[in-house]
């Protein structure tokens, strides 16, 4: 019972520091004038997404989730509109089901770059798909080719700044005490 | 315990190639095709709003909204944009002009979209 409960305790507390540093993520992204090097307009790194590859990683689904949630609400209600937290929503839902899928095969097949490729990638099918669905028309479709590419790039980053964190985590051993 | 590895696993390199064949496909179904006979239409929620017949447009002409947001529309030959929007990220104006068939510019706070249309857009009528 008391062990469930420290369990518990550590669980939201943990989810607390990685859902603030999520945000301060948002934030900085944000400060990154991408489009002066790459024109396309709305174009983002996709920096948050390396805490959520964190949390699936080494805490577990369900923080995943609640962190990406609570994160795409906070920055919504910071430094966004209704828009665009359903926005970022949908992509943040398309993103942790392709990671997820991806993590399976994490073991054999994939490195952790695979799960940042595909969670970009799959962040810009979710927001598109949504971008269709709130105007009514297919047509913004037009623009996914380019943001696939980019998520290629972006994804790539992601993957790597997430690999070499858990990997110099690792060799701390801090992380047992994330992983139980 | 997940083993880690810091190289490309062919796994990855398969997704990458995934992911190019996808933008590879959506590229030829949504892609721009060459203005030839290019109306621009305005659509607002869903429901066409205006349309403007873009070839020889002899003068310039200006539309505003001011429902949502505060949002300026300029039409001349061939080509269309918006001016100005008031609206959070302003992913409209920076768009630009757009001319060719299959482009489209959006508000999507405001629920504006402008969509470049002409005979030869039948990929789209596939696709509703």
């Amino acid at each position: 019972m008391r062990r469930e409960m420290e369990v518990n305790m550590r669980k939201v507390a943990q989810c607390g520091i990685l859902i603030s540093l999520a945000l301060v993520l948002s934030y900085v992204e944000r400060l990154i004038p991408l489009e002066i090097f790459v024109p396309l307009p709305g174009i983002k790194l996709g920096l948050a997404n390396i805490v959520t590859i964190f949390a699936l990683f080494y805490v577990d689904m369900q923080s995943a989730v609640i962190i990406s949630v609570i994160r795409c609400i906070l920055a919504a209600m910071l430094f966004g509109s209704v828009t665009s937290f359903l926005f970022s929503i949908s992509g943040a839902f398309a993103s942790l089901v392709v990671m997820s899928l991806i993590k399976r095969g994490c073991d054999h097949y994939f490195s952790i770059i695979g799960v940042g490729v595909g969670g970009a990638a799959a962040h810009n099918v979710g927001q598109i798909w949504m971008a269709s669905f709130l105007l009514h028309s297919t047509s913004v479709y037009s623009y996914l080719t380019v943001l696939l590419v980019a998520s290629i790039v972006t994804g790539l980053l992601t993957g790597k700044i997430s690999g070499s964190v858990l990997f110099q985590l690792n060799k701390l051993h801090v992380l047992k005490e994330v992983k139980n | 315990m997940i083993t880690l590895s810091k190289k490309l696993r062919w796994g990855d390199l398969l997704l990458i190639a995934f992911v190019l064949g996808l933008a590879a496909v959506n590229f030829i179904l949504f892609m721009p095709k060459g203005n030839a006979d290019v109306t621009a239409v305005i659509t607002k929620d869903g429901k066409i709003f205006r349309e403007i017949y873009l070839q020889n447009l002899q003068e310039r002409i200006v539309i505003e909204d001011k429902d949502r947001h505060h949002i300026l529309i300029e039409a001349e030959c061939g080509r269309i944009h918006f001016v100005s929007s008031d609206c959070p990220d302003e992913v409209c104006v920076k768009t630009g002009w757009i001319s060719k068939v299959g482009q489209s510019a959006a508000c999507v706070p405001a629920g504006i979209l402008i969509k470049i249309v002409g005979k030869s857009s039948d990929t789209d009528m596939l696709l509703k």
